[in-house]
């Protein structure tokens, strides 16, 4: 092989080693959990009528929930059209659309993640929660915020269980459609609520876990 | 005979006298000017009402629903069908009701003026109450106006928690920043991060 062959294949292999290292560092890159407080925790099913929340050095009271009297609106769903059930959540607009099939079920202003930002990709719901609690972040934007409703985990290949990415209801701000989590997905009381009641895995506990049967329906962020 | 030739024709130029002033077969008619009867004076009709404008916007929970109705130079603000305000704005003032108007709490709300001299935003007490004497609103933009001279507020976009609005500014160097305004000390608290 002559030198000047020689050069072009060492130009060309180098090139195609580091995009492949590019590559494998950004699938393999640490996304940071979205309640530091409950970092690789089981997700828990909890509400406590007696204490307040904080956030942003702010006292906040939380919505009272009743784990007893719970009982969905529509113990298998509700059914709006034909097809699988699919949430976008767009980032740019901060804005969520809900569809089965080609029928649209819900839009909503929500607020992603600011502190730390919610990290695009195909999910799927792995669990709901009627109420939990969630708490992080540090110096000015810390939170420990009790009683957080209609609690929809989802996670994919590179964002774990663990690291707690959730669509939810958020009691303690209204400043939807502009960023305002920690990476999670703050929609208003009331449509975290209707699409709780939608969104697989269904049934009629307070918690619900999604199993190959009872599948957890699919949410892609951009 | 002499007689009936000039009777004959005395007939003939009647006959002459007559087809020259007839019009057609039409009898004649006298020459009258007819005037039109005077119109009647038109009475001041009132112009038609128009038809409402209104919004609403439910609270985060659901538990409670602010409308902003605008019926001509009038608009109220009613919270669950009780009015807590209400503005003669003229034409050329639009007060609207933001998306994020209801505090975190239910207590309160704010609605957005836009007028050509200046845009502001009023704060009140979701129960109509008022802030103190005299004081039935907060007026966000004269507190921003007596603090921040130069500066200018972009958008207020909502509330950061109970008590503390989400205000967007152009500063006096013509930066972008963000401010909470907190509704119980009236101040303005600035921010490290712009919330967009």
């Amino acid at each position: 092989m002559s030198k000047k062959a020689a050069f072009i294949t060492a130009l060309i292999l180098a090139g195609g080693l580091f995009s492949g290292f590019r590559a494998l560092k950004q699938s393999t890159a640490v996304v940071p959990c979205a309640n530091s407080g409950q970092c690789n925790a089981t997700p828990k099913l909890e509400a406590d009528n007696s204490m307040s929340g904080t956030f942003m050095g702010q006292v906040v009271t939380p919505p009272s929930v009743d784990l007893s009297a719970h009982a969905p609106k529509n113990v298998l769903g509700e059914e709006t059209g034909v097809g699988e059930k699919h949430i976008y959540v767009d980032l740019a607009t901060q804005t969520l659309t809900a569809y089965q099939g080609s029928t649209l079920f819900m839009t909503a202003t929500v607020s992603t993640g600011k502190w730390n930002p919610t990290p695009p990709g195909d999910y799927t719901i792995w669990v709901k929660l009627r109420a939990t609690r969630m708490s992080g972040g540090e110096g000015a934007d810390a939170y420990d915020l009790p009683n957080v409703p209609w609690v929809m985990f989802f996670y994919n290949d590179h964002v774990s269980k663990g690291d707690g990415y959730s669509l939810h209801g958020a009691y303690w701000h209204d400043n939807f459609g502009h960023p305002m989590s920690h990476g999670c997905v703050n929609m208003r009381q009331v449509d975290a609520e209707k699409l709780y009641n939608w969104v697989g895995p269904e049934g009629s506990s307070n918690i619900i876990y999604a199993d190959t049967v009872n599948t957890g329906t699919k949410v892609t962020i951009r | 005979m002499k007689r009936l030739t000039t009777a004959a024709v005395l007939f003939v130029f009647a006959g002459f006298v007559l087809a020259g002033t007839s019009t057609g077969n039409a009898p004649l008619a006298p020459k009258i000017a007819f005037v039109a009867a005077p119109s009647p004076t038109p009475s001041a009709t009132p112009s038609p009402t128009p038809a409402p404008v209104v919004t609403s916007q439910e609270s985060p929970d659901g538990s409670t629903t602010a409308t902003l109705t605008r019926t001509g130079d009038v608009t109220t603000l009613a919270v669950k069908n009780t009015v807590i305000y209400t503005a003669h704005t003229g034409s050329v003032t639009v007060l609207s009701l933001p998306a994020n108007t209801w505090s975190p709490n239910n207590k309160y709300l704010f609605i957005k003026e836009v007028n050509p001299v200046v845009t502001t935003y009023l704060v009140m007490k979701g129960d109509g109450t008022p802030f103190g004497k005299d004081l039935p609103s907060l007026d966000v933009a004269s507190y921003f106006a007596a603090n921040y001279p130069g500066a200018t507020i972009t958008e207020v976009t909502g509330w950061a928690s109970p008590y503390l609005l989400v205000v967007n500014i152009k500063n006096a160097a013509g930066a972008k920043q963000s401010l909470w305004f907190d509704i119980t000390s009236h101040h303005f608290i600035p921010l490290a991060e712009y919330f967009n």
